[in-house]
């Protein structure tokens, strides 16, 4: 680190530094002051540690920005890059400086904070887990971002190429959620939780972080190693990039196209490559003409991703052929998914992964047969939520063996098609764990076809099966299904 | 003092120096010459440590100008292009040069005032003589041992240039400063450079004493008795050859009793010799090169 250039930065953004510490104080403080006295102990505090590390995470995207664009400038990369100071004394002396910015107002505010509000409340030591935690937080994203802004060539694709980063997880994780809704029965993402979160460091600090600042009883939240580990692992990786790109750096390339191979090359057909498989799973359940539009849609965004890279409109045969393969690779990677039922994983789930099993049912049926699926308006609610024990010493055999068939019929349905019925009701499936707060394994079914009054007698040894049938001024008649098939009878 | 040897840059597959070799002197200010695109700038940000060598090396007072940040205390490079961060005065930009380098506060005012340039107001509103001015002055006021100009001389209006040249002849006699000045305006570099070189090619074509070397090679203005081509002329060293009947012009190089005593066996009428300016210098080393 270079003394000297570090305090020509201080001197030379002064008023920033004092900008960002009027900033601090004041989201964090003052609105924490105004409710004092009427929160619950601690919440003060905890609520300015949330406000400040939200404006430290602003900070390392703007301070990569704000202090490396000299780098994508010719003439500012002229001047800084034939100063007396190496470019590694460079790189660390910002960096360090940033991180002053970002850590340093995070501390001050945090130390007030306790000391306004934590004293009695908040233990020591949780103080000083919070802020070592927001010291690698804050030396990560900024690592980070600095690596994502280095890699472009000038400020504008600087920023594209950090906003796309940032924003691929968020975006994967929607394509994701519809891919597997699209394509898997039963519609559980295959990882938990998705994997695109081990792509964002961002996401899985600010998870770790909040572990360190949850109130306990308000927010349950585990502070989880693999995050932490992996997020370690985006910091290592960002210091060799940054090194590299920073310390190596061609300056003749400032102010040009930025053409290496994570920037503009990777976003878009990375982002293409998301969106053609949403669009492939849609081919695959319900094509239509609509889909076409959407196509020629995303061939035209991939065309103005190309000009925002080049700066010049150029469609050429290369292009268009990249963009078609990549659908059609898409749209039969999404088949062999359909086929393959999910890739297995609509049969993928689990049994015995938790202590207990949920069946719940919600069903629009027929009042003269409850086994009949109806959209019509003589109609009934046949509805249950049983609990199994998974240790299969409960003697449940039986109502798992029902449920899991069940299951079954409905998956097939899924890829099937609907053969009879119209689709009135829900299946959902899920495990919980030791004391049923939490629940996992998730699947959620659309079934047609109904259990048939026999079924739902059986079912009805295990656990309440409720009817519900509504008169003519929507009052609500609420039964347990013995009670209505006598009621029914006796009507008869 | 600078030493630059086998120098190669490369923009891409676009090669732009290719085996570059030159060796600058104390206290010279050198003229560095050539069409657009030739690649002066390129030399004097690689001369600054801007921009990376791809193969040989540069050497300023024994040390490599890229990989020791420490020498580039003694080398103000003035691009041809001023920058500025917005909203910036002179005042606040000469907290840099104060960081950083041995910069001189008292000589900083005195050529704010000789160069009638106001410190404290914002640079964005200065004209671009103004912002040529301003780079010289913070080029200066680092009392470098090498000064690169990168076309920073040619936007100064006259009295501006006159200043200029009265200073740089101070700092050169007090601090035996060498300067490396790249311009287009060659007349303006016949005034104030003792040496200079041609680039072309990506290589270092023409070099030398510019006095010198523009003493040896002079126009000559010839009549003849009868018409003559330039084949009979083989035995000089012609850059440009232009005839009229039985008078000849021509520009070559060589010493002016060799190129007369080769003229005199053609039995001239008459014989006229003109100097050459450094433009038509330049011009007739390009021309003679095709």
């Amino acid at each position: 680190m270079n003394k000297k250039y570090l305090n020509y930065l201080i001197r030379n953004r002064k008023v920033l530094i004092l900008f960002f510490l009027a900033v601090y104080l004041c989201v964090c403080l003052t609105w924490n002051l105004s409710a004092a006295g009427t929160a619950a102990p601690g919440y003060g505090y905890y609520s300015a540690a949330k406000a400040a590390i939200a404006i430290s995470i602003v900070l390392c995207y703007a301070l990569p920005v704000l202090l490396f664009s000299y780098v994508h400038q010719r003439s500012s990369a002229d001047l800084y890059f034939a100063l007396p100071v190496s470019r590694k004394e460079q790189r660390i002396t910002t960096l360090v400086f940033a991180f002053k910015i970002s850590f340093g107002y995070f501390l001050i505010t945090m130390i007030a904070a306790w000391l306004l509000f934590g004293i009695g409340n908040v233990p020591a030591g949780r103080v000083l887990e919070c802020i070592c935690f927001a010291a690698f937080l804050i030396i990560t994203l900024l690592s980070f971002n600095t690596m994502l802004y280095l890699l472009a060539n000038n400020l504008l694709d600087g920023i594209v190429t950090m906003a796309a980063y940032t924003m691929f997880p968020v975006v994967g994780s929607m394509a994701e959620s519809i891919i597997v809704s699209n394509i898997v029965a039963g519609g559980t993402p295959a990882v938990k939780d998705g994997v695109f979160v081990f792509l964002s460091p961002v996401l899985m600090l600010i998870r770790n972080f909040a572990a360190t600042v949850s109130m306990n009883g308000w927010l349950f939240q585990q502070f989880n190693i693999p995050y932490l580990i992996l997020s370690a692992a985006y910091l290592v990786l960002s210091w060799l990039v940054v090194r590299k790109h920073f310390d190596e750096r061609q300056s003749e390339r400032a102010g040009q196209i930025s053409d290496h191979p994570l920037t503009y090359p990777t976003i878009i057909n990375l982002y293409a490559v998301i969106f053609l498989l949403v669009f492939g799973s849609y081919l695959v359940i319900e094509p239509g003409p609509e889909l076409i539009v959407m196509y020629i849609f995303l061939l035209v965004c991939y065309v103005a991703g190309s000009f925002l890279y080049r700066r010049k409109l150029k469609v050429d045969a290369k292009m268009i052929g990249t963009y078609v393969l990549e659908a059609v690779l898409c749209a039969g990677l999404m088949f062999i998914g359909w086929k393959t039922q999910g890739f297995g994983a609509a049969r993928g789930y689990s049994l015995t992964a938790s202590k207990q099993i949920v069946y719940q049912y919600n069903m629009q049926v027929e009042r003269e047969n409850l086994g009949q699926s109806t959209a019509g308006a003589q109609n009934a609610y046949v509805m249950f939520s049983i609990a199994a024990d998974t240790d299969g010493n409960s003697g449940n055999e039986e109502f798992r063996k029902l449920m899991e068939d069940y299951r079954s019929k409905a998956i097939d349905e899924f890829y099937e098609g609907q053969k009879d019925g119209v689709m009135t009701g829900s299946f959902q499936v899920y495990m919980t764990n030791d004391n049923g707060s939490h629940y996992e394994n998730s699947y959620f079914y659309n079934p047609s076809v109904p259990f048939t009054e026999e079924e739902l007698k059986q079912i009805s040894k295990y656990g309440d099966v409720e009817v519900y049938v509504y008169d003519e001024n929507f009052e609500e008649e609420h039964y347990l299904l013995d009670d209505y098939l006598k009621k029914r009878e006796s009507l008869r | 003092m600078l030493k630059i040897e086998h120098l190669e840059k490369s923009f891409g597959s676009h090669p732009v120096l290719k085996d570059l070799n030159l060796e600058l002197q104390k206290g010279s200010v050198f003229g560095l010459v050539g069409v657009n695109g030739a690649g002066k700038s390129t030399l004097l940000r690689l001369i600054a440590g801007v921009y990376q060598p791809d193969g040989g090396s540069i050497q300023f007072e024994g040390k490599d100008t890229f990989r020791d940040a420490d020498i580039r205390a003694s080398i103000s490079f003035v691009s041809d292009e001023p920058y500025y961060e917005p909203g910036t005065t002179m005042e606040s930009m000469k907290l840099l040069y104060e960081s950083v380098y041995p910069f001189d506060p008292a000589l900083f005012k005195n050529y704010c005032e000789e160069f009638e340039l106001d410190p404290s107001k914002p640079i964005a509103g200065f004209s671009k003589g103004m912002k040529r001015r301003m780079s010289i002055i913070f080029g200066l006021c680092t009392h470098p041992k090498l000064l690169l100009l990168d076309e920073a001389y040619d936007g100064l209006e006259p009295l501006a240039r006159l200043k200029f040249k009265r200073i740089l002849a101070e700092r050169i006699e007090e601090e035996n400063l060498s300067v490396i000045i790249a311009s287009h305006s060659l007349r303006e570099l016949e005034d104030i450079c003792d040496s200079f070189g041609i680039l072309e090619n990506g290589q270092i074509s023409e070099y030398g004493d510019l006095i010198e070397t523009k003493g040896k090679v002079n126009k000559y203005q010839a009549a003849f008795s009868e018409e003559v081509t330039k084949d009979q002329f083989s035995g000089l060293d012609i850059l440009s050859f232009q005839s009229e009947g039985r008078v000849v012009q021509m520009v070559v190089r060589g010493e002016e009793e060799t190129v007369r005593a080769e003229l005199a066996k053609h039995d001239p009428v008459l014989v006229d010799v003109l100097p050459v300016t450094f433009e038509e210098l330049f011009i007739y080393e390009l021309e003679s090169r095709g």
